[in-house]
């Protein structure tokens, strides 16, 4: 396989005036965890549909291992697995079943399958149900058996639309295991679309972020941090409601601080000018009536990074960097 | 390769959500339900008449009265269950969304649609066979002598006559996910085959036509036509073609 499992070449997709998904222009490199990020309603499984063929682009193209995928097109499907947001099954199939009829639409003769469908079940903990029916299972059970079934192939690319976010915290803690898992074994290409920051900060080495079905950037997880990541001081402190309030619009006028946080006794500031806010802010503090209990100096999260790039941060100045 | 897996599937489904069972079970009931109405029907008029002070003549019942029973439930009712069975055979994959974990894999959108029609064809016909086998074998002990060659043609040919009715709801089922309008259609196509066959220059064009040669053939008289069973293959394979046409350019 070449260097780029996935490509979107000017990939566009209108529903009536609505563009769902506008000139998206992606690669994505093989062997790599690729997260999708972006809020509801961004584009992320209309870009997934189009890339497992099950919509029509309005114009641009999309290629998986080198290959165009068109929805009347077959031959470009063996190439990859795909979990659907929310995964249905026929019920009244076993897990086992499943997997089997699965491995049998890919042509995969039986000798081979029969164990290919043992390493999966086992890979997805679900052997010891694998004779129970689907129709019972479940959302977690159902998401480790849309991953198995995704991968009775062994596609080089893996496609996986929103596969946590539906699911308990222990559920969501089995998928994202399975998929660390994935990734150190086979070297898959990993293409997931999210909008759990968490998940992304957990699995994914490269991440997009599309908003309103516009890619605003792609980058290394590391680099997107740098990129955006700010200098944040946080304060927690204890005192009269009033002088919190104070001491928060205060910080909030200081010139070095471009946008300062507050939940309960804990403030946050996001600072512009990092030295200034590293002489300034303990002064501004101690000169408060309110007592400081705790002080941190820290980065931003991916989350804050995220939040800047789809521009819901009511920061003062732009992001650095090109978007 | 691929289509056997899928056939395999529709006929395994077919059996474990008990459709085949269903419609089996309903045709063999009127398989043997039609000889003995025949039978005992002017026994039960007998009786009433008796109460009831009314005097109705009939005639001794005679094998040729199974078999417009026989045709009668199979046309009438045996064409209800058919169109109930074949309505959500797509449509329901589409609604539940069960036809995107079988169509995002190497699978022809012909070779799937193609399994769902062929496995309703199949299961339909297994199930007229066991109900015309049922028919033959109380129509023998009940009334007399049925020539199994004769009671194989007239199931035959009204199975040509189902087979267009599923055609018809399997469109339905195809074009929309809504299983009240794949209903609709396949209703609608059952009442207009009916009402065009009752207009006499257009009945012999039409599927209905098959039905009476069935009769004649139940009782050993079959003069065939072909404009009956013609019209009835080209319903049945023109709206699979449809279908198809439809089905290959349908987001999921």
């Amino acid at each position: 396989m070449s260097d780029v499992a996935i490509r979107c070449e000017s990939l566009t997709r209108r529903f009536g005036k609505i563009v769902a998904v506008d000139d998206l222009n992606l690669e994505v490199r093989s062997g790599s965890v690729f997260g999708f990020l972006g809020p509801n309603g961004a584009g992320k499984t209309t870009t997934i549909k189009l890339l497992t063929g099950l919509l029509h682009p309005t114009s641009g193209r999309a290629f998986i291992a080198g290959e165009e995928i068109q929805v009347e097109r077959v031959r470009a499907r063996r190439l990859f697995g795909y979990l659907p947001e929310d995964p249905v099954f026929y019920g009244w199939m076993t897990a086992r079943e499943l997997l089997t009829y699965a491995g049998r639409l890919f042509g995969i003769p039986d000798r081979v399958l029969k164990p290919r469908v043992e390493e999966l079940l086992d890979l997805a903990g679900l052997k010891p149900v694998a004779n129970r029916k689907v129709g019972g299972f479940s959302r977690g059970m159902r998401q480790r058996l849309g991953l198995a079934q995704a991968l009775v192939n062994n596609p080089p690319v893996l496609i996986l639309d929103e596969p946590a976010s539906a699911l308990d915290p222990l559920g969501r803690h089995e998928a994202l295991a399975l998929i660390q898992r994935l990734r150190a074994r086979d070297g898959i290409t990993i293409f997931m679309s999210t909008h759990i920051l968490a998940d992304v900060e957990r699995t994914c080495d490269t991440v997009a972020i599309i908003d309103r079905g516009r890619l605003l950037t792609v980058a290394d997880q590391e680099e997107l941090r740098r990129r955006y990541a700010v200098p944040v001081f946080t304060a927690v402190v204890a005192g009269e409601e009033a002088d919190i309030r104070a001491l928060h619009a205060r910080l909030q006028s200081m010139p070095w601080a471009d946008h300062v946080e507050r939940s309960n006794d804990t403030l946050r500031v996001f600072a512009g000018d990092e030295e200034a806010a590293r002489r300034e802010l303990p002064a501004v503090i101690t000169a408060s009536p309110v007592i400081l209990l705790r002080y941190e100096v820290g980065m931003s999260s991916l989350e804050d990074a995220f939040l800047r790039v789809v521009g819901r941060e009511p920061a003062k100045r732009s992001a650095p960097g090109g978007v | 390769m691929r289509l056997g897996t899928l056939l395999k599937k529709e006929l395994l489904e077919s059996w474990r959500t008990y459709r085949a069972v269903v419609l089996g079970v309903v045709f063999v009931v009127f398989g043997i339900l039609s000889p003995a109405a025949a039978r005992y029907m002017p026994d039960i008029f007998a009786a009433t008449d008796m109460q009831q002070g009314v005097v109705i003549q009939l005639p001794p019942p005679a094998v040729a009265d199974a078999n417009v029973q026989f045709v009668k439930n199979m046309s009438q009712i045996g064409a209800i269950v058919v169109i109930l069975i074949a309505m959500g055979v797509v449509s329901r994959e589409r609604d539940k969304g069960t036809v995107a974990f079988t169509l995002s894999k190497p699978v022809p959108r012909g070779a799937f649609l193609l399994a769902k029609a062929l496995a309703l064809v199949i299961v339909t016909w297994a199930a007229l066979a066991l109900a015309a086998l049922a028919h033959w074998y109380y129509t023998r002990l009940l009334l007399g002598p049925l020539p199994l060659g004769d009671c194989a043609a007239m199931a035959a040919l009204t199975g040509v006559y189902l087979t267009a009715l599923l055609g018809i709801t399997f469109l339905g089922s195809t074009l929309t996910r809504s299983l009240a309008v794949s209903a609709a259609v396949g209703f609608g196509g059952y009442l207009l085959i009916s009402l065009l066959g009752s207009i006499p220059r257009l009945a012999p064009y039409l599927p209905g036509d098959l039905l009476g040669r069935a009769l004649a053939a139940g009782n050993g008289a079959l003069q065939m036509a072909w404009g009956g069973l013609v019209s009835a293959v080209v319903i049945a394979v023109g709206c699979w073609a449809l279908a198809w046409a439809v089905f290959r350019r349908v987001e999921l």
